[in-house]
């Protein structure tokens, strides 16, 4: 799991970065990525219904991160924050993959129970060489494999 | 990570289903913090306690390991619910938020967890002893273990701390390890003759500089009430992160400033002096002054000391009737507070007692209160998200005053 730093592969018109690092929860997902460029708290910040960012101090508030990457650098707030994980699992609304620089209990746990009581996967990879938080913007393609380790970056456009 | 036996066996099912999926949550849980193994736990606490925080998602969650036929295999505590569970009703809760929190209590009776509803498990009678290993959530809960008790407990999340509880283990890192205990950052106080109000906002400003980081505090006496802790710890892990702090001298880790830092060299102190204070306490507080809907004391849950400071200023005093004033704590707080007269002198002053929850993880909100005050670092910090409403945070002595008059003057 802990293998390898990462490369970088340059094609004709847009970049493609992979990186393998650390398996937080296995799975495999490829889609669209949503970036906080600070730590993320999930307590009270998010419309489990909707999946829309509530809290006003957070930089993706009225952005809807369900179904998308969830890229930021680490976890904050209070540690009810894995219950809000789980509710969104619940109702269908979490988001479908993560990354992160460092994760933290509450996220770690979060994930765990979205898959082992709502069998929802969310594939979540952490700990890189490369900084995920400076390679991705929102709106790039991502994609998470938690069985090998590695995320591939697609550049938008 | 390395099992023994016994933990294989549990894993592999030997001990019930309910079992062998909290050694699951906890494998994986430990594996992602390169936890080397398992560590028994002496006791644990739980955050899944009210429908606020843990949706119908921690309802579920409870109730299939109750299913599962799974109970606690070590003291077990837990954290307030959302609403008094008597009187929900006269105090004007809705019917389906009750109806979720029996849900909540009958899961945990089938669990075996110890129905407390307290934030303040180390006041009825969930006591660690210095270097006990410990599976807590409640960050109030969590700083007080690890800063004034000496156990070691990290702040476990909701659903890990379930785990916990049924297999009597937790993964063994962050503060279970005595190389991650240490300070690094100090805060010296110049402030003399320290009052709670004080200590409390001593703790929130440590907080906002700490972060997560361990704050060793330099410069208050030895003799202060065990309230002053408490809630200093409090406001300090809700302004921050802060799971420990030092005092020297009180907290057992730091008989001496170069114990409390071990190897690490010793920082350049941050000052807390009267500047600080004033500085700190103005942030604390987002309500302009005027009138108040609301008094909200008791985060964490009243002691029976404080429950006894507030009846001496209640004492033949009137609070005004545009005012609630609120003290929540613990049920058996409440029983003690009326065989020794106090809760007749606060009721007659117009005070009035809630069990089993406090104006954070109730639906305070819906009260439709524009500005409370209260005198916790903890509650100035939550009010405005939680309650929906400004806040003045100030000494008792100053919470008194606002009720009867009606009015905080800033």
């Amino acid at each position: 799991m802990e293998n390898g730093g990462g490369r970088i592969e340059r094609r004709k018109d847009n970049v493609r970065y992979y990186f393998e690092r650390k398996v937080v929860h296995p799975g495999f997902f490829r889609g669209e990525a949503i970036v906080s460029r600070r730590g993320f708290g999930f307590f009270r910040a998010i419309d489990p219904v909707t999946g829309i960012v509530r809290d006003k101090r957070n930089e993706l508030c009225g952005q809807n991160i369900a179904g998308r990457v969830l890229v930021f650098p680490e976890g904050r707030g209070s540690t009810s924050g894995s219950m809000m994980i789980a509710e969104l699992a619940r109702r269908g609304t979490h988001f479908k993959a993560m990354v992160n620089r460092k994760t933290e209990s509450i996220l770690a746990t979060g994930i765990i129970l979205a898959d082992k009581f709502f069998g929802k996967v969310i594939p979540a990879i952490h700990d890189f060489e490369i900084d995920p938080i400076e390679l991705i913007e929102t709106g790039d393609i991502i994609t998470v494999n938690g069985n090998t380790g590695e995320v591939g970056v697609r550049k938008r456009g | 990570m390395k099992l023994t036996t016994e933990e294989k066996e549990m894993l592999a099912g030997s001990q019930g289903p309910g079992c062998q999926l909290s050694m699951e949550i906890l494998v994986e849980v430990g594996e992602i913090f390169n936890a080397p193994y398992l560590i028994p736990v002496r006791s644990a606490h739980i955050v899944i306690s009210n429908y606020k925080n843990c949706f119908e998602a921690g309802i579920e969650i409870l109730e299939k390991f109750a299913f599962l036929q799974s109970k606690a295999s070590i003291p077990t505590t837990v954290d307030p619910a959302g609403i008094d569970l008597e009187r929900w009703k006269e105090l004007g809760m809705p019917q389906d938020y009750a109806e979720k929190e029996w849900r909540i209590g009958l899961a945990v009776k089938k669990l075996d967890f110890i129905p407390c509803w307290t934030c303040t498990p180390y006041l009825c009678g969930q006591v660690p002893k210095v270097g006990d290993h410990l599976a807590w959530t409640e960050s109030s809960a969590v700083i007080f273990a690890n800063s004034i008790l000496g156990a070691r407990t990290n702040r476990e999340t909701g659903g890990l701390d379930v785990a916990c509880a049924i297999a009597g283990r937790t993964p063994y890192h962050g503060l279970h390890l005595d190389e991650n205990r240490k300070g690094q950052v100090l805060i010296d106080v110049e402030i003399e003759n320290m009052t709670r109000e004080h200590f409390i906002t001593l703790g929130y400003f440590m907080g906002l500089q700490a972060g997560t980081k361990i704050p060793v505090i330099e410069g208050i006496g030895r003799n202060s009430p065990l309230e002053n802790y408490i809630g200093m710890g409090a406001a300090s892990a809700a302004s921050g992160g802060v799971a420990l702090y030092h005092i020297v001298g009180i907290t057992p880790e730091a008989p001496s400033l170069k114990m409390a830092f071990g190897q690490t060299s010793i920082p350049k102190p941050i000052p807390f002096g009267v500047k600080e204070l004033k500085e700190t306490k103005t942030k604390m507080c987002t309500a302009i002054p005027g009138a108040i809907d609301a008094v909200m004391v008791g985060c964490p849950h009243y002691t029976v000391a404080e429950i006894r400071e507030l009846a001496k200023l209640l004492n033949m005093q009137k609070i005004s009737p545009r005012v609630k004033f609120w003290i929540y704590t613990y049920k058996n707080n409440i029983l003690l507070a009326q065989r020794l007269g106090y809760k007749e002198i606060i009721e007659k002053a117009g005070g009035e007692f809630i069990a089993d929850t406090c104006m954070i993880v109730s639906h305070t909100e819906l009260y439709g209160f524009k500005q409370i005050m209260t005198d916790s670092g903890k509650c100035a910090h939550y009010a405005p998200t939680e309650v929906q409403a400004g806040v003045a945070f100030g000494s008792i002595e100053e919470c008194v005053k606002a009720a009867i008059i009606g009015e905080w003057r800033g």
